[in-house]
């Protein structure tokens, strides 16, 4: 489990973390949102100690992580995928880790073919293509069998293999009850793999919970009905007090009900149906929506949009 | 390129794996073996060394002739060329890692950062003591077969007159490594760390006293290579000082940029 209370960063007069208090679960994928520079990178950081927070604390199973004897078997990091030195073999730079902790080459191998890369662990990793250095990157994260992952946008030019891969593989992970935690821009990917969200801007929490429970929170689950009768099934929602949207002559979006409870008042009002859909926002929507005021960076064409 | 599921439970994984100093060493010995430019830079620096001293034990002309012939470790006299390019090899031991970012891998794998540290310094030190001995065994035999310096002739390695002199000249080599390691961990720059130890260090000693007031011109024999020269001369001189001060002066550089140095990875952000 990752807690972290009120983590502060500042450089300078810059606040680039401010007050984060936030607990990813284990046994569950949480993503981690934000806009570019709401501070995810430093955060990640600060939880391995790369960065020393100003103020607060950020852990892992209730220890920092400079205070772990083990720290690769509790926690593995992806931060950056091209952080193994161009000059060096895959597999001498999964030894070069393991070693420190009397990590073997059997691991080393072995967690070479888990990712895909045991053919060309000889090989220098400055010859690597990006979706080659991720695998590489997430082989290292692996190579103590943590109970913690953490990953920094892990996704970024895997093929789609690659990525139906580590969608597996993140979800087998947090099935065996580790505490899996990632960044990604990629909402689509991160809807189709994460339970919980961590959603940041400019260093602030914006939102955190079950996926569900973020859109749900920015963007009502509303049920889009088409039928002939649609004024006859208005009012008998409204009066029951629920809210009641006319598109057309045909269709009506209701909110505050599921689709179920539509269909019972409409099979109890003796209206047809010809559509009874639920609607709700995507991820990116509800993201969108959160983070509208917090984004740092903005081209002048997405202002003016 | 396929890639397997299974991830739980590895058999190649036991209980107890945790960081140790034998861990951090061997993880250092590994980065420096299998960085091409780091071992290229290292066997330079003896193959020169050997290269050049081999040269001129054979020759004979500088080391058997006039004031030289009475010196029976004239030989290492070259030995400051392989303590230069031991200066570069340990600034790129470290600067390679900031260069290519693994240093972020490196501490975060040993987040308290102190024992990286001084791994990487007892490993390039290790390796270039294990070497500069083995260069001086090597030319010592080599000048025995050769018997081109007279005072040395039949003389062993051992005897005061041979020893002092070659162990100065000898320890200059992993003290100029050590010396590089702790100026890329203060800088974490190669071009850098090397610019300050030729610009302040090495030609330092030369330009500082034109510039400097008379009453501080002095402050340059406390320079390390001053130091270092009272070293290699076996006890020949004692200008500026005798050997104990010159080695306070070594340590006391060595204390003052490693003390730096470890503030600086220590206390800032990686």
């Amino acid at each position: 489990m990752i807690v972290s209370q009120n983590l502060t960063k500042r450089y300078g007069e810059k606040t680039v973390v401010d007050d984060l208090s936030f607990t990813v679960r284990p046994g569950a994928v949480t993503g981690f949102l934000g806009p570019n520079g709401a501070g995810k990178s430093t955060t990640m950081r600060m939880l391995v100690g790369l960065d020393r927070p100003t103020r607060g604390e950020i852990t892992i199973g209730g220890r920092r992580y400079q205070d772990l004897p083990d720290p690769v078997r509790h926690l593995g990091v992806m931060l950056d995928a091209r952080s193994a030195n161009p000059g060096r073999t895959a597999l001498n730079h999964l030894l070069v880790v393991g070693e420190t902790h009397g990590i073997g080459r059997a691991r080393a191998h072995e967690v070479l073919e888990m990712v895909g890369l045991g053919a060309v662990a000889d090989k220098r990793a400055g010859g690597f293509s990006l979706g080659m250095s991720q695998r590489l990157g997430i082989a290292t994260a692996l190579i103590g069998d943590p109970t913690t992952l953490v990953l920094d946008e892990p996704v970024n030019g895997l093929d789609p293999d690659g990525v139906l891969w580590l969608r597996h593989l993140l979800v087998r992970l947090a099935v065996e009850g580790r505490t899996v935690f990632l960044s990604s821009h990629l909402m689509s990917e991160l809807s189709l793999i994460a339970e919980d969200l961590v959603v940041i801007g400019q260093g602030r929490l914006l939102a955190s919970g079950t996926v569900d429970d973020v859109i749900e929170s920015v963007a009502p689950q509303t049920t889009r009905v088409v039928t002939p009768d649609a004024g006859r099934l208005a009012d008998a929602a409204q009066n029951k007090g629920i809210d009641v949207r006319r598109a057309d002559d045909d269709t009506l979006f209701i909110s505050g009900c599921t689709a179920r409870e539509v269909g019972i008042i409409a099979a109890a009002e003796g209206v047809t149906l010809y559509e009874l859909v639920t609607e709700r926002a995507s991820l990116e929507e509800a993201f969108m929506h959160i983070t509208r005021n917090a984004v740092e960076y903005t081209s002048h064409e997405e202002v003016a949009a | 390129m396929s890639a397997a599921l299974a991830v739980s439970a590895p058999a190649t994984l036991q209980a107890g794996h945790r960081i140790t100093s034998a861990g951090l060493l061997r993880s250092e010995w590994r980065k420096l073996c299998s960085i091409r430019s780091l071992w290229m830079t290292l066997t330079a620096a003896f193959v020169l060394t050997i290269g050049l001293c081999a040269y001129m034990v054979i020759d004979g002309t500088t080391l058997g002739g006039a004031d030289a012939a009475h010196i029976p470790f004239g030989w290492t006299g070259i030995y400051p060329v392989g303590m230069l390019v031991l200066v570069v090899f340990g600034v790129l031991s470290v600067s390679t890692e900031y260069a290519s970012g693994s240093i972020r891998t490196s501490l975060t794998v040993a987040p308290r950062r102190t024992g990286v540290m001084l791994a990487k310094a007892a490993v390039v030190t290790g390796i270039a003591t294990m070497l500069a001995v083995a260069t001086t065994v090597v030319l010592y035999l080599l000048l025995q077969v050769t018997r081109t310096v007279p005072s040395a002739v039949g003389m062993s390695l051992f005897d005061p007159e041979m020893f002092w002199g070659a162990l100065g000249g000898t320890l200059m080599l992993p003290y100029g490594a050590l010396f590089g390691v702790l100026l890329g961990w203060l800088l974490r720059n190669a071009a850098g760390a090397i610019c300050l130890y030729f610009g302040l260090f090495q030609m330092g000693p030369q330009i500082l006293p034109a510039f400097l007031p008379e009453q501080v011109a002095g402050v340059t024999d406390y320079m390390p290579l001053a130091a270092i020269n009272v070293m290699r001369s076996g006890g020949l001189t004692t200008e500026p000082y005798g050997t104990v001060p010159a080695i306070v002066v070594l340590v006391t550089w060595l204390v003052v940029l490693g003390g730096m140095a470890w503030r600086r990875l220590k206390k800032f952000d990686g």
